[in-house]
């Protein structure tokens, strides 16, 4: 089959049609004269039975046991000779035969569709029927008309279903392959995704069990010391004494690891989608005052750090969740008092920014490695002896779900690191309504 | 904690302590020392290195996980300096001894602390390792 060019080439679709052997074969025998007792056989050119006096044998393979052994033997080689001589030429093949004092005659001839041979066709009769056969053989004209005629008129609709039907399938699985192609992308992509994400889960949990387990090393090496020191024979004393310095250091751990657990299950929460906010509305202000006042006493202890607020001139209302911003506001102070040297100085200051207020700290410390930038607000990119490395990771999911930004800068010529978020501001007239909806509930 | 017996074989043997984790350091310290050992501590490779006294020490503890020289880099130039001190590691990563075996093929003493490591378990391996020819 061809397209309608006929370039073959250009078709890659494949078309089957089909007619029931049986029905030809008795179509065909119906053709031989009625007086004689032929017999009739359709084999295809791979010598395949297609129909036969005798049914159990369609579908068998003529050169198979089966076939031959129901072959007489003193007809079988002449038989054999014939159809031999079918499947191999194209032109008519008869041989005369002389069976148990009976003269017959095999007759085959090849079939021939659309110029290709198909098959054979055969006829065994009790005398010679040359012309029978040969009327046969003329009768495929109508055999053409018939049945071939049927079977081509059912093929060019095929084909041309199938020709239509191959270039939209062609469009399909161009379109299809586009997508799969796509989809295979995003696969890979997400899978990628995955596998980075899951190392990044293995490290987080490898940096995690050892952020927990090191504090733990010194307040079970010191208990278990104190215990030594305080135990005779009688077991530990009802009194225990250590030295200041083993009590400071269990002190000093436990604080760290309760720090540490506390930001470890944040993080969990934060990572599981269960980071509650609460929001209320309050004056920014006055939060950054309150933590100030906490925070002092450890700025200007040791190293007498200078904190400066500069706050704009009037409330400034936010609605946002009070504690955990109280939680952010520490944190970035407190990685300030960290990173500024000793009679440093930090300045915190408040902007409004059309909707937005502005929050920067700004250290006087030595700004931030360039090489942590990229991952400042990842788990665990700082660490310094006092944090956990979570809290800018931790400040950044509070900040966000609150609807704000984080970012930090390194101030070149003046020196030291300005980390800064922005929460939405709450405007007069929105408290004035919301005023008026809290008492209209009322 | 320990036997007299052992504490005998063992009195005043030196160890090396490297761990970039002061309390770690200190507290480990601590211990060995209240059980008779004579202990060096620092908290950084470079120092431990620059200090290293050749053929003092009976036996060395390097935590793993350390910034600038890591406990595996301090073994290899340890080694160069001292092939007959005995060298634990310790750690608070999950490190297994065949993981270490691969960064270090030539390791053979198998010594390997996780933190936390009680004072028992310490002593009593130190006093194994030790002891060994």
């Amino acid at each position: 089959l061809s397209d309608e060019e006929g370039d073959a080439d250009r078709f890659k679709g494949v078309v089957v049609a089909s007619a029931n052997p049986t029905v030809v074969g008795q179509y065909l025998k119906s053709q031989l004269s009625q007086e004689s007792t032929s017999s009739i056989g359709l084999m295809t050119k791979d010598a395949i039975i297609l129909y036969s006096d005798d049914e159990t044998l369609i579908g068998d393979d003529y050169y198979g046991n089966e076939f031959q052994s129901k072959l007489p033997v003193g007809l079988k080689e002449d038989f054999n000779a014939v159809i031999d001589n079918s499947l191999k030429s194209s032109g008519l093949s008869q041989k005369t035969l002389s069976y148990q004092g009976n003269s017959g005659s095999i007759t085959s001839i090849p079939m021939i569709i659309d110029g290709a041979s198909f098959g054979i066709l055969y006829i065994v009769a009790p005398y010679t029927v040359a012309n029978e056969a040969q009327q046969i053989v003329d009768s495929q004209t109508i055999f053409t008309i018939v049945l071939i005629g049927a079977l081509a008129g059912v093929a060019v609709a095929a084909a041309l279903a199938v020709l239509r039907w191959n270039k939209s399938l062609r469009r399909e699985v161009t379109n299809r392959t586009a997508e799969l192609q796509d989809s295979n992308r995003s696969l890979s992509d997400a899978l990628e995704e995955l596998k980075v994400h899951d190392k990044m889960q293995k490290e987080f949990i490898n940096i995690a069990a050892h952020e927990l387990r090191t504090p733990v090393q010194p307040i079970l090496s010191m208990s278990e010391i104190t215990q030594m020191d305080n135990s005779s024979d009688d077991g530990l004393a009802d009194e225990v004494k250590m030295p200041k310095e083993d009590f400071e250091m269990i002190v000093r751990n436990a604080r760290r690891l309760e720090r540490l657990s506390s930001d470890i299950l944040e993080v969990a929460r934060i990572e599981s989608n269960s980071l509650k906010i609460q929001r209320e509305i309050f004056d920014l202000n006055l939060k950054i005052k309150a933590v100030i006042h906490d925070i002092k006493p450890m700025a200007a202890g040791e190293k007498n750090i200078n904190i400066v607020f500069e706050p704009a001139g009037h409330p400034i209302l936010v609605n946002a969740d009070k504690t955990k911003t109280f939680e952010v506001i520490s944190n970035l102070i407190g990685n300030a008092i960290k990173f500024t040297p000793s009679d440093g100085k930090i300045i915190i200051e408040t902007k409004e920014l059309d909707d937005e207020v502005v929050i920067s700290v700004t250290d006087t410390g030595p700004g931030i490695d360039p090489e942590i930038v990229p991952k400042l607000f990842t788990k665990f990119a700082t660490k310094s002896f006092t944090g956990t490395g979570l809290g800018l990771y931790i400040s950044k999911a509070i900040v966000e779900a609150q609807g704000g930004r984080i970012w930090a800068a390194t101030n070149n010529g003046k020196g030291g690191a300005t980390f800064s978020f922005s929460l939405r501001l709450e405007k007069e007239k929105n408290l004035t309504e919301i005023a008026a909806r809290e008492t209209k509930v009322i | 904690l320990i036997s007299g017996h052992r504490n005998n074989l063992t009195s005043g043997k030196k160890i090396l302590i490297v761990d970039d984790e002061h309390d770690i350091g200190l507290s480990l310290k601590r211990v060995l020392e209240r059980n008779s050992f004579s202990v060096d501590y620092y908290s950084e490779s470079i120092e431990a290195i620059e200090n290293f006294k050749v053929g003092y020490y009976d036996l060395a503890i390097f935590d793993i996980r350390m910034p600038g020289i890591d406990g595996t880099e301090l073994y290899k130039r340890i080694r160069q300096l001292d092939k007959s001190v005995k060298i634990c590691f310790i750690s608070a990563y999950e490190i297994t001894i065949d993981e270490l075996s691969r960064i270090l093929p030539d390791y053979i003493l198998n010594c390997l602390f996780k933190k936390p490591v009680h004072s028992k378990f310490l002593l009593d391996k130190v006093a194994e390792v030790l002891s060994a020819s």
